[in-house]
């Protein structure tokens, strides 16, 4: 009877092990999120229109999942032509980060002393890569989605078709995918 | 002298809790991102270093643009340069025995700058590499290349495989990273098929390199 015990509980263990794994495929890296939401982000002044409305639309498609206010595009831009700085801001810039580099990516900065939230997110779009809808480029909106998921907290998920995912192929379409609202919603 | 005794403990006790409660953590900057997945074939054919050696040294992080001195322009990031001994030249060009390797992110006496896209190296450590020369608009005239991929570009030598040379007669070496496993007798046929297929992939890249930098203009402003 002892031994049956026993195995019962071994395996009740592992199947909770199991299935919390299954369910957070999501990473939290700031489990306090962006410190003071909504966020605002602010594009460069001489993206085209259609990049201010991937922006736009990126913005949207989390606080739609999210059911409220967590990041919204800035009507205000600016006119840096380098990667952002540190400056309070969140900015969206444009440089030539080269081919052998992140797509987009996402400087997070953390006050000295709290490991926990973000005060400022910059991102950078990496013009030596193909942007658009074309199947050998990569789509902007996708992309700036998942940069958004940084600024908002989140880390890369395990799940490929989550827009957390840590890599992205040409030609492919992401929008916020049912573990990426998990993620969120777990922070705010 | 009690009264002496205290105060000399009190102050004691100040200063150490002043001591402690003064020092600095350092700035930590996090970097995430977005990678393209690279298939064996893009990482072979934009390489033009493939090496396999041994880490020899890790050399102190330097900012990219410290106070901006290159202009406004140009990012301020913090690199590593990591000098790598070749033990063999796989595929390219290689005149010196040693390679230097930047990665993004690295740590000084103030700053801390994590980046996952890039891998760690430990001094000693043997690896196989797929290098390329810097093509971002950071790359200097030294002589260095950057990782083809990211962290793509970077294997390290399997654990059960520690004595790769025997009486001067190469044993077969896996390497391995986060998602692969490669072994450099499968790679070389690899990288001949490849080469053969593609001859003129690097003309072709830079082609359509200058045509993407006029899309994007269209897309992000110049």
């Amino acid at each position: 009877m002892k031994k049956y015990n026993k195995k019962l509980v071994t395996i009740g263990i592992i199947s909770t092990c199991m299935i919390t794994n299954i369910a957070m495929a999501y990473n939290i890296k700031y489990s306090n999120g962006y410190n003071n939401i909504p966020a605002y982000v602010v594009g460069y002044s001489g993206f085209s229109n259609e990049t201010t409305q991937a922006i736009h639309n990126s913005c949207l498609a989390w606080n739609i999942v999210h059911d409220g206010d967590l990041v919204y595009r800035s009507t205000s831009t600016h006119s840096r032509t380098g990667t952002a700085v540190k400056n309070g801001v969140n900015e969206i810039t444009k440089y030539n980060l080269g081919t052998n580099s992140y797509i987009m990516v996402t400087g997070i900065y953390n006050p000295a002393f709290k490991l926990n939230d973000i005060s400022e997110a910059d991102i950078t779009i990496n013009i030596s890569y193909p942007f658009g809808s074309a199947s050998t480029s990569f789509d902007t909106q996708s992309a700036i989605t998942h940069e958004i998921g940084h600024l908002l907290g989140l880390g890369h998920s395990s799940v490929t078709a989550a827009c957390m995912y840590e890599t992205i192929d040409p030609g492919t379409i992401k929008g916020v995918h049912t573990d990426d609202i998990n993620g969120i919603n777990s922070i705010y | 002298m009690l009264k002496l005794s205290c105060v000399l403990a009190t102050a004691a006790i100040s200063t150490a809790f002043c001591f402690s409660g003064c020092t600095q953590e350092k700035e930590k900057i996090v970097i995430h991102g977005i990678m393209p997945e690279l298939t064996e074939s893009e990482l072979i054919l934009n390489s033009d270093l493939i090496i396999s050696g041994s880490v020899s040294e890790i050399l102190n992080s330097k900012w990219s643009n410290e106070n901006l001195e290159k202009g406004e322009n140009i990012p301020n990031i913090l690199q590593t340069d990591i000098i790598i001994d070749v033990d063999e030249v796989i595929e390219g060009d290689c005149i010196n025995n040693y390679v230097t390797v930047r990665i993004n992110k690295g740590e000084n006496e103030d700053t801390v700058v994590y980046s996952e896209g890039y891998p760690d190296f430990t001094e000693g450590e043997q690896v196989l590499l797929f290098l390329a020369r810097d093509d971002s608009g950071l790359a200097t005239d030294e002589d260095y290349y950057v990782l083809t991929g990211m962290k793509q570009g970077k294997y390290s030598l399997k654990e059960n495989n520690t004595d790769v040379y025997s009486n001067d007669v190469k044993a077969e070496a896996s390497y391995v990273n986060d998602k692969n496993t490669i072994d450099i007798d499968t790679l070389q046929s690899a990288i001949e098929k490849e080469n053969e297929a593609n001859p003129d992939y690097k003309t072709e890249k830079s082609i359509r390199q200058e045509e993407i930098k006029k899309e994007n203009e269209e897309l992000f402003g110049e």
